[in-house]
């Protein structure tokens, strides 16, 4: 691929020279733009990211000046797509600009998605309090352009981190709430005892007995079908597990549940620290008597 | 694979033939060798008819329910068939009237149990009496002097005492008891408990419970498998939606293009119809004006 970052190179400079030259008809930034488009490509196909990325920043100055947001908009966004591939730092720079553009814009939905995939960015880097706060940033947006959908995807994500962050009592409201308009959709009617669920495994890490009867007996009121269900059993014999401060039960109930449906990691973690309250509080027990 | 079917069924007749006219001499002999010889001569072919009946059973279950139908009626005939030839044997066999009556009795509540039960109603019958009374009070425990040696090994499902003293039993009770434990598992188990006379029986009992198990963990398998199809189910439904919602946005919007687009048409009409009237006015201009550009340098000519 030398041949392509030469060509790309050459596309570089001829762009500089227009811009620091003084062109003919005023039309030197679009000229300009133009080069920087074709060099940027060319960048990518050498599979040279940083170059590329900063040539699409370039870009994206030429397009402010001529006034056009939403091109410039775009090439920040093709920046951030490819400062992805290398530090993903300057990828959430250049996406915070492209929102803010977009924003700007009026063009609300892009800058939803866009939130998105900071949020999952900051994910990937295991950065969860900032990935919660754009993730609420996003779910937000969804919901003021009605896109029902999305807003729960982000908001679901939201409530996983929350638990992760042990800050329950959001991520069960989050969830019941999501239940409760689920509950309204034939299509999304099936998943609603899978929501309860981890609304449930919540309501247990905060460890509060009677709150975890009272939520098992609205839920029951929320949707009459779920008291048959596995789930609905798997809380209520943890729930008695529980009470009863029997650590053996609770690993019975739990492996049964996992034969049947294999629990997956964020379900285990919260049900490990559930297991380790409840451990040390039989052994707060017995140091007692 | 009827005909297989029907070499069986030759077979048994012809060896049911053998045994009855075998059970009748034997019956007239008096005791002594020969009446053992016979009675061990008539106990192989019994085995034999045995092996014989259970391979027509797994015949008939493997073919369509319509001859299905047909020849388990046939089996069942030759079941009980058999069963009488049993029954018969052993009263030959026993010395004591009474044991034989009191087997009779035990064992027709056991065969009627286990008829139902396909192959296991062979359980053979030609057992011991106390073995076999031995074997009932795992069912029901009485506090009889016997029966108490009884229960206390019986209760020990694997150990069974393999001398027993007869006794006096109440034999309605053992029945009762007998009849309450119809379970498939139950018999088989109390046929592996029991002392058999043949190892075979209790082969084909550990084969069939080792099918049962089999059987059972692949339902567990397949209930395990649903619920994953279930999981994927509601994922495929959270995806439907969002395609659906996405495609109601972009229905919205097509419409709002449609305005935009016409609003355009309008505007570029416009312009269209500007242009040409300025064309207009500027070409009457450009007329107007050559015309007194004419008209002066005219003048001009005309009046040197």
């Amino acid at each position: 691929m030398g041949d392509q970052i030469a060509r790309a190179e050459e596309f570089d400079k001829k762009a500089e020279k227009k811009l620091s030259g003084w062109g003919l008809f005023g039309s030197k930034y679009e000229d300009a733009a133009d080069l920087f488009d074709k060099a940027a490509n060319s960048f990518k196909l050498a599979k040279s990211w940083d170059k590329a990325g900063s040539t699409y920043v370039k870009l994206a100055n030429c397009h402010l000046k001529l006034e056009s947001k939403h091109e410039a908009a775009q090439a920040y966004v093709d920046a951030a797509h490819c400062y992805k591939k290398t530090s993903a730092n300057e990828a959430i720079a250049c996406l915070e600009l492209a929102v803010n553009l977009f924003c700007e814009n009026g063009r609300l939905s892009m800058a939803a998605r866009y939130f998105k995939e900071i949020a999952e960015l900051y994910e990937t880097e295991q950065n969860i309090e900032q990935a919660i706060v754009y993730f609420e940033k996003a779910a937000d947006f969804f919901q003021n352009e009605e896109v029902t959908t999305s807003a729960n995807q982000c908001k679901q994500k939201v409530a996983q981190f929350a638990a992760q962050l042990e800050q329950y009592q959001k991520s069960i409201e989050i969830y019941e709430e999501i239940a409760r308009q689920s509950l309204n959709n034939n299509l999304l009617k099936y998943g609603v005892k899978g929501h309860l669920l981890n609304a449930g495994i919540c309501q247990l890490c905060k460890a509060d007995v009677v709150a975890i009867n009272n939520a098992l007996e609205r839920y029951q009121e929320l949707d009459p079908t779920f008291s048959g269900t596995r789930e609905y059993r798997f809380i209520a014999d943890i729930a008695a597990a529980v009470d009863e401060e029997d650590v053996v039960k609770f690993t019975d109930v739990v492996k049964e549940f996992d034969s049947m449906t294999p629990l997956d990691s964020w379900k285990t973690n919260l049900l490990l620290r559930v297991k380790e309250k409840l451990k040390a509080k039989e052994l707060e027990e017995d140091d007692l008597t | 694979m009827s005909e297989v079917f029907e070499g069986y069924e030759r077979q048994y007749c012809e060896l049911s033939a053998n045994l009855s006219r075998k059970c009748s001499s034997a019956g007239l002999l008096p005791a002594g060798d020969q009446k053992q010889q016979k009675v061990s001569e008539i106990k192989a072919a019994l085995d034999d008819a045995d092996v014989l009946i259970r391979k027509m059973d797994l015949e008939a279950r493997s073919l369509q329910p319509s001859a299905k139908a047909m020849m388990l009626a046939k089996l069942r005939e030759y079941k009980s068939d058999l069963n009488k030839l049993k029954r018969e044997f052993k009263r030959i066999a026993s010395p004591n009237a009474d044991q034989a009556y009191r087997e009779d009795l035990l064992e027709s509540g056991m065969a009627d149990v286990h008829l139902g039960a396909g192959e296991f109603s062979n359980i053979d019958q030609a057992a011991r009496p106390a073995s076999l009374s031995a074997a009932v009070g795992l069912a029901s425990m009485r506090s009889d002097d016997n029966l108490c040696n009884n229960s206390s090994h019986c209760t020990q499902r694997g150990v069974v005492p393999s001398c027993l003293q007869p006794f006096n039993p109440n034999y309605c009770h053992m029945e009762e008891h007998c009849r309450s434990k119809q379970k498939v598992t139950a018999s088989l188990e109390f046929a592996i408990v029991h002392q058999p006379a043949s190892a075979d029986h209790r082969e084909r009992m550990t084969m069939s419970v080792e099918r049962l198990n089999h059987s059972s963990d692949k339902i567990t398998e397949s209930r395990r498998t649903i619920m994953e199809t279930e999981e994927l189910g509601v994922s495929i439904l959270q995806d439907l939606h969002q395609q659906r919602e996405t495609l109601l946005h972009s229905h919205k919007k097509l419409h709002g293009v449609d305005d935009a687009i016409d609003k355009s048409k309008k505007v570029l009409t416009a312009m269209s119809r500007r242009i040409t009237r300025n064309k207009w006015i500027i070409g009457s201009i450009v007329g107007v004006l050559v015309v007194a550009v004419i008209v002066i340098v005219s003048y001009k000519l005309s009046h040197h």
